[in-house]
């Protein structure tokens, strides 16, 4: 612990099926796999960009759900600032952390300032109404994720990237020191993921940690200092990017063959299997690393930067 | 962008008055001393139009804002808790549940109003559970879809329940109570029930309008509501007790008086907006102002008495029919 773990997690286990998790992965000897963590240990340095990769199923998403608090461990501690998580009161908590899920369908016709607003509540009292100065604090969300035109329009009426931009808003609108994103860029045109990435970014220089998964390893190239590559309920890897992000790493954690390339300064990450037509190289078995020409016009890049 | 402009205190001013105006017309509206009018001068010269109209019209003008308040107000909160739009009382339950209740209780407990109320409210809260829990338990289909299906179960089973107590109920003496029950009517009220309503539903009121700005919150998907600091279970158990207990409170009064808690919700949001924090109130003066309207209808339309319950499904469900069908609106979801 050389900087302060915002985000400390030990031993934790979980299991849907509703015990308390712990033993669905030690007891059950015919079932080692029913647990979705497993015993996992994580510390997050405060300030940083953690990226999650994993496969489908390998629990990125629960992880998140575990340290917003909306599932509870069945055996293990996540503690957060230096505090245990279940010393937090709820309203704490919506100061703490706040999460951006994947999707989110919201049954009502709210405008969308209505809707950043509501990110204020763990400001106000159980009978408070939004304030003035919270209106002010979701609208200047609203500017931060470049949203601020849609201010009155209705929730139902956005697009996809649009919606994504504006739960980012809400969030934003907690004003938390933890950020948990989960697949933010999953919907998004390389525009705006661009503009998500720049965001989380600029969070990060202002000291709020961030923690996303992803399913694309370009994204967790491009935006993290720490990349946790997670396997079936475990920690595969967890390491800065550069060092976590090999073919290696990625094959084994994936099970198929996957390509890094490197090109201008950054990771190019790819599936190893080739455009149909082409049959497979000879020795591109998972563990290849080729680097081609870096002056290559026709080098694909992860962003328009 | 004209919702903004509109504003919305003005809204609810102009409701407000509205149902001002509503509350002084009922007073002379009736049968009395001729068909459809009471002249005003009349309750000076005529001491039977002034005991009819301070002992049985005001009461009863009363009651039906009171009404017409909670079962708005209550379907705004189960709409927006359950996160679905097609849901009010009778729906989940609570409406059947506290008929059952009622019914129970004049065939077996056979106590004063007092007794009839607790247990139409007991049963209207084991009619929500009951609907809550059997959705959580079915293993198909969306949330909304389990919940209207868990609804409609939980609402046919009381539904046969009130059945079998009037299969078994004294045709005499029994049999009317709980027919009148399962109609809904207001002409039995008197001051003595507007007592025993004031004291079950206002509190109810209360604790949803204070809530309001949360109700918001709580209609947001569990992950985004839990993300925002709520505490999803405790709140929702709050405001769903709050609004089971006006609804069983007016039930227990007035009977089962359908679709006002589905209609009224529907038209608040179209007027302002889905907030609840305007949404709410305007839907409980709407509510009221229908109520009123169609109480007046069912006293004064005919010699006899309609039965409210028939005249708000009526109208409601009208009104309902030209809602969906008129294109500006979207039925979220």
């Amino acid at each position: 612990m050389n900087t302060q773990a915002v985000i400390d997690v030990s031993d934790l286990w979980f299991s849907y099926d509703g015990t308390d998790g712990a033993d669905g992965g030690t007891s059950d000897v015919r079932h080692p796999g029913q647990a979705v963590l497993q015993g996992l240990e994580l510390e997050i340095p405060a300030g940083s960009i953690t990226a999650i990769l994993g496969p489908n199923g390998s629990g990125k998403t629960t992880l998140l759900h575990l340290i917003l608090g909306l599932l509870s461990p069945g055996r293990g501690t996540i503690r957060l600032a230096g505090r245990p998580q279940a010393s937090y009161s709820r309203r704490e908590m919506g100061r703490l952390v706040a999460l951006v899920p994947q999707s989110e369908a919201i049954t009502f016709n709210f405008s969308v300032l209505e809707y950043v607003l509501m990110g204020r509540a763990p400001y106000l009292g159980p009978l408070e109404m939004p304030r003035p100065a919270d209106r002010q604090v979701a609208v200047e969300a609203l500017e931060v994720v470049g949203a601020g035109t849609l201010r009155d329009r209705s929730v139902s009426a956005l697009s996809g990237g649009e919606h994504q931009l504006i739960i980012l808003a809400r969030a934003l609108a907690q004003e938390p020191r933890i950020l948990l994103l989960d697949e933010p860029t999953s919907h998004l045109d390389l525009g705006n993921q661009e503009r998500i990435l720049r965001i989380l970014r600029r969070l990060s220089a202002a000291g709020v940690t961030v923690v996303l998964t992803t399913h694309d390893p370009n994204v967790a190239a491009a935006v993290a200092d720490t990349v946790v590559l997670m396997k079936q309920g475990e920690v595969w890897s967890a390491a800065p990017a550069a060092s976590a992000l090999t073919a290696h790493n990625l094959s084994a954690v994936y099970g198929v063959p996957v390509l890094v390339l490197q090109a201008q300064d950054r990771l190019i990450i790819c599936l190893a299997t080739f455009p149909k037509g082409t049959q497979q190289l000879p020795g591109a078995t998972g563990s290849a690393l080729q680097t081609p020409p870096p002056a290559n016009p026709m080098t694909p890049q992860l962003s328009g930067r | 962008m004209a919702r903004c402009q509109w504003g919305r205190l003005p809204t609810q001013l102009i409701l407000a008055l509205l149902l001002l105006v509503g509350l002084l017309l009922s007073l002379f509206l009736g049968r009395y001393p001729a068909p459809y009018w009471t002249p005003p001068s009349a309750l000076w010269r005529d001491g039977m139009a002034q005991r009819l109209v301070l002992n049985l019209r005001l009461p009863r003008i009363l009651a039906a804002c009171l009404l017409g308040m909670a079962l708005s107000a209550a379907g705004s909160v189960l709409q927006m808790v359950f996160r679905n739009p097609l849901v009010e009382p009778g729906f989940l339950g609570v409406s059947q549940g506290a008929a059952f209740g009622a019914a129970f209780s004049i065939l077996f407990l056979k106590g004063g109003p007092l007794v009839v109320e607790c247990s139409a409210a007991f049963f209207a809260g084991l009619g929500l559970a009951g609907s809550y829990f059997l959705a959580r338990r079915i293993r198909f289909g969306g949330w909304i879809l389990r919940l209207v299906l868990a609804g409609i179960a939980v609402a046919a089973l009381f539904s046969a329940g009130v059945g079998m107590l009037k299969y078994l109920a004294d045709p005499a003496t029994q049999l009317p109570e709980i027919v009148f029950w399962t109609m809904g009517g207001l002409w039995s009220v008197t001051w003595k029930d507007v007592g025993y309503l004031l004291p079950v539903v206002v509190p109810g009121l209360v604790v949803m309008v204070l809530m309001r700005w949360r109700l918001n919150l709580l209609a947001l998907p569990e992950e985004t509501a839990f993300s925002v600091g709520t505490a999803p279970r405790r709140e929702r158990t709050l405001l769903l007790a709050a609004a089971v207990a006006a609804v069983a409170g007016v039930v227990s009064v007035a009977g089962v008086v359908g679709w006002i808690g589905l209609i009224v919700p529907h038209v608040a949001r179209r007027l302002v907006g889905a907030d609840a924090q305007s949404a709410l109130p305007v839907s409980m003066w709407v509510g009221a102002l229908f109520a009123l309207l169609c109480d007046d209808l069912s006293r004064t339309l005919t010699a006899g008495e309609i039965p409210l319950g028939i005249l708000t499904s009526l109208l409601g469900a009208a009104f309902f029919l030209i809602l969906m069908s008129s294109r500006s609106v979207r039925l979220a979801q």
